[in-house]
């Protein structure tokens, strides 16, 4: 991940309030990204999602449904992007006819003693709540 | 000499590799047939065989190429493995997500 945050967005035909499930609710989840997702959609709570025999790992730092999510995101076994070690930011904005959905993934250092080789130069809010999320969560699959 | 593939490079070597469109013709190429050196220059024309070799090097470290021998010739051919990687690292992250996303929320809408 490029010290320089990854940013994009795209319009949905949906209000925000179903376009946030998609990022809160496993089995909305693996409709559009995985094959298999357990959520815990609070702060500190559990986001892990497996691609085949890959793992994405992180948790939920900022929860405002249906306005705004803040998770931390890494890979099970990667040395470029560990689990914690980037952020990503989404924001569902209503706008004309849907909700725009943006997303700001940047890459986080952390204090951990995984270090992403370009995260250094990149401190957020976002990147110090990660560290708070260490706390412990369940593994249920239902987030609520 | 191209160096095969070092999967310490992982993702950022794989966009690095895909960022340059001759690279993204070359890869075209290759996963439609076995091709030498010579051969993708010909495709590509007005590129110098050192220009395609230095591609092919950057495409293998990304591990999205790979050489077979037919005799004497070296032959450039896609990386199944490679291609594998790229699309689950694509999938698992934007933009094709966020597409994915868009298809996914509007076609459940009023069920």
């Amino acid at each position: 991940m490029a010290a320089e945050p990854y940013r994009d967005s795209i319009h949905l035909e949906a209000e925000p309030e179903v376009v946030f499930e998609y990022f809160t609710r496993p089995d909305a989840l693996v409709r559009w990204m995985g094959d298999r997702a357990v959520l815990n959609p609070r702060p500190g709570g559990e986001f892990t999602l497996w691609f085949d025999e890959r793992c994405v790992q992180g948790r939920y730092v900022e929860v405002d449904r249906p306005r705004r999510l803040v998770i931390t995101w890494g890979r099970r076994g990667s040395r470029e992007m560990p689990p914690f070690s980037s952020t990503l930011e989404v924001t569902f904005t209503p706008e004309a006819g849907g909700t725009r959905v943006s997303i700001v993934h940047r890459a986080c250092p952390t204090t951990r003693r995984h270090v992403t080789r370009s995260g250094g130069s990149t401190i957020s809010a976002a990147c110090r709540c990660s560290v708070r999320a260490a706390s412990p969560s369940r593994t249920s699959p239902r987030p609520r | 000499m191209v160096r095969g593939y070092d999967p310490s490079m992982g993702s950022e070597a794989v966009l690095r590799a895909l960022a340059e469109p001759r690279r993204q013709a070359i890869l075209r190429l290759v996963r439609d047939k076995p091709h030498s050196v010579n051969e993708i220059g010909e495709h590509l024309g007005d590129i110098s065989q050192q220009a395609v070799s230095q591609h092919l090097q950057v495409l293998a470290e990304a591990g999205l190429v790979d050489v077979q021998r037919d005799g004497k010739r070296r032959l450039y051919v896609v990386n199944p493995k490679g291609l594998d990687a790229l699309e689950r690292f694509l999938a698992s992250l934007w933009p094709s997500g966020l597409r994915k996303l868009k298809r996914a929320v509007e076609s459940h809408r009023g069920r």
